[in-house]
């Protein structure tokens, strides 16, 4: 990645390679490393970089700048964007579709990245209330901590969480992958209905409440469990999606550390395909 | 439908009143929302609750567009009316500003999805909580099947029901749901955000709603409230609905867009509480019935739309058309009423109402009419 200073895009529309201009956007020059005697390998290493700043330019401003970035062949790099400026401006950067990369320098408020698809977001900071709202693919990253509701109502994609994530986790979530790093609030997955939830450190209270086929992997201890959930043998298929989240999470860890909890429902419906028999009975 | 506010009278001008000529008959309702530009529907009617997951994808759609088509303002996800990668005649319609779509944002989002908040008119921040056919606070099967476009062999929760709830889980508590509607008007710029909430505390509520901000982008734009969760006598309903009007009133919030979904009504009642106060009226029992129909279609109704192992399936331009006719004879002759009654309320009268009954006068504070 090059390390040029952000430049102000208003004042920069002229893009160093040719057909990859942007207005209102600016576009700086490959990184000379990715430059290769091989003309395909050189173009599929060619980063495209953006900077643009949140304090600079209104939300519509902003959102009209990403769309106007051009989009990139499946085989290429995604352009990479810098936002500066985060100061905790809720509903920032909602409802994008764009193979991009958004690098993010501060804080954001509540509801960012509500609805997005396609995005990988890498945020430095702490995030407010609903993180990734409802978000459909790609992933979020967020370096510090979420507020309460972090991926709500998501659909599909990575959220991951490298601090601390408040009550409500991935609540009402339908499908994807969320990974917290550090300790997560009451109620994680309340009326969750799809994904898988991945909790590093301690959960609260009440644990998947109203939780309906999702995975919960935890490390630590939860404060309690909700009534309908318990706690299930990790088996070799859960091993390995939790290994691919955790690669897709960039974290290092074993997955066997952690302890697997799930809906009643699910696990006796999972017992019953498997046509296993309660040893119990004697 | 019977009138169960028949007591009640609309006041007609009294005979020492001059001629007058009548208002042109109103194009549309608008919707003004604070600092930004007004919402315009065709009529202050609307379908709140569609049980449109009783109905194939083809026969919903082609339905609410034929609602929609009386003037009635139609709620719907567009996962209710398509299934996903699907088209939607409604939706299209909505998008070119034919029609108008409520888009309910309900707490727990099953089924909603980004493109939901293109082309709608108003979001419904849905708080007033969820039944089922059963009275259960749940979704049915069936429903969340045809919101998350679950396949037979795989459904959620085993083929179960899922919980519903009222607050939406990423907002801390009813106070800070400013920062929600601020999102939702991010999300949709040319929607008005309403919120709508059960009969029980609504006092309370529209208290802590609408309490003082600097802000008033925080607030929401109109409030619906569901009066028919209620199941209240025919007074109760009158007395609540002046009620809340009045308590919109107190907090200097006279022209604030109050909603109301009264259950099972005439025309004349529509527009008797019109008069009592409410801004727009929810016709679901109107509706319902042609939901019924469809789903359990008599043999003149499968002969004339065509019946398949999945129910009817509306599809072509001329099972359309018989449908659109078919539900215009059923809606527009309440519609055409309704307007004519509202037509006839002198908004600026001291006196809209009365009631040769003393009861419903007291009750009211209306006039006692008769000798």
């Amino acid at each position: 990645m090059t390390s040029k200073p952000p430049v102000d895009p208003r004042k920069s529309a002229s893009p160093v390679q040719a057909g990859r201009s942007s207005q209102g956007a600016s576009s700086a020059s490959a990184n000379p490393s990715s430059t290769s005697a091989n003309p395909t390998a050189a173009k599929e290493l060619e980063v495209i970089e953006y900077y643009l700043s949140m304090a600079d330019l209104s939300e519509a401003e902003l959102r009209e700048s990403i769309a106007e970035i051009p989009p990139v062949p499946t085989d290429a790099t995604w352009p990479q964007v810098h936002i500066s400026g985060a100061r905790g401006q809720h509903g920032a950067l909602m409802r994008l579709d764009h193979s991009i990369v958004l690098h993010v320098d501060g804080d954001v408020g509540d509801y960012a990245f509500a609805f997005n698809s396609r995005c990988d977001v890498r945020l430095s900071g702490s995030a407010g209330h609903g993180v990734g709202e409802g978000m459909r693919s790609g992933s979020i990253r967020v370096r510090q901590n979420a507020g309460t509701g972090a991926g709500a109502a998501m659909v599909g994609g990575t959220l991951a969480i490298y601090g601390w994530a408040g009550p409500r986790c991935g609540a009402a979530m339908r499908g994807g992958g969320i990974f917290v790093k550090g300790d997560v609030g009451d109620e994680t997955g309340v009326g969750a209905i799809g994904g898988m939830i991945v909790i590093g450190g301690d959960a609260g209270h009440h644990l998947g409440d109203a939780m309906n086929n999702v995975n919960v992997f935890i490390r630590g201890q939860a404060a309690s469990l909700a009534a309908g959930v318990t706690e299930a043998p990790l088996r070799k298929r859960e091993q390995l999606r939790l290994g691919l989240l955790l690669i897709n999470a960039s974290i290092r860890g074993d997955a066997t550390e952690f302890r697997r909890i799930v809906p009643i429902a699910m696990l006796q419906a999972e017992e019953a395909r498997r046509g296993e028999i309660n040893p119990n009975w004697r | 439908m019977r009138d169960s506010l028949s007591p009640l009278c609309l006041l007609p001008p009294s005979i020492d009143q001059g001629w007058r000529g009548l208002a042109p008959p109103a194009t549309f309702y608008a919707i003004e929302r604070p600092g930004m530009s007004p919402v315009q529907l065709p009529t202050p009617l609307f379908w709140f609750d569609p049980p449109w997951h009783l109905l194939t994808v083809e026969t919903a759609d082609a339905l609410a567009a034929s609602v929609a088509n009386t003037g009635v303002t139609v709620s719907a996800l567009s996962r209710d009316l398509a299934a996903p990668g699907g088209h939607s005649a409604f939706l299209n319609l909505a998008s070119t500003d034919r029609e108008s779509r409520i888009l309910p944002y309900r707490p727990e989002r099953y089924g909603l999805i980004a493109d939901d908040f293109d082309h709608c008119s108003i979001i419904d921040l849905r708080l007033a909580i969820s039944r089922d056919e059963s009275g259960a606070h749940v979704f049915s099967q069936n429903q969340i099947q045809r919101w998350e476009a679950t396949t037979d062999a795989s459904p959620v929760a085993g083929g179960s029901w899922v919980p519903a709830t009222t607050m939406p889980p990423d907002v801390i508590s009813l106070d800070e749901l400013g920062s929600k509607i601020l999102q939702l008007r991010k999300l949709a710029p040319s929607a008005a955000v309403f919120v709508s909430v059960g009969p029980f505390r609504v006092a309370n509520e529209i208290q802590r709603l609408l309490r003082p901000t600097d802000d008033l982008q925080r607030h929401p734009d109109g409030i619906i409230v569901r009066l028919d969760q209620a199941q209240l006598a025919p007074l109760q309903l009158a007395q609540q609905t002046r009620r809340i009007r009045k308590c919109l009133d107190s907090m200097e919030r006279k022209a604030f867009p109050f909603w109301l979904v009264p259950g099972s009504i005439s025309a004349d009642d529509a527009a008797r509480l019109v008069a009592l106060g409410a801004d727009a009226i929810a016709v679901d029992r109107w509706c319902d019935v042609l939901v019924q129909e469809l789903a359990e279609p008599s043999e003149a109704t499968a002969s004339s739309f065509g019946y398949s192992s999945r129910g009817i399936v509306i599809a072509g331009d001329s099972a359309k058309q018989r449908l659109g006719s078919w539900v215009e004879s059923v809606l527009a002759p309440n519609v055409s009423r309704f307007q004519g009654l509202c037509r006839s309320i002198n908004p600026n009268a001291a006196e809209r109402l009365g009631s040769y009954d003393p009861q419903w006068a007291g009750a009211l504070g209306v006039p006692l009419l008769g000798i």
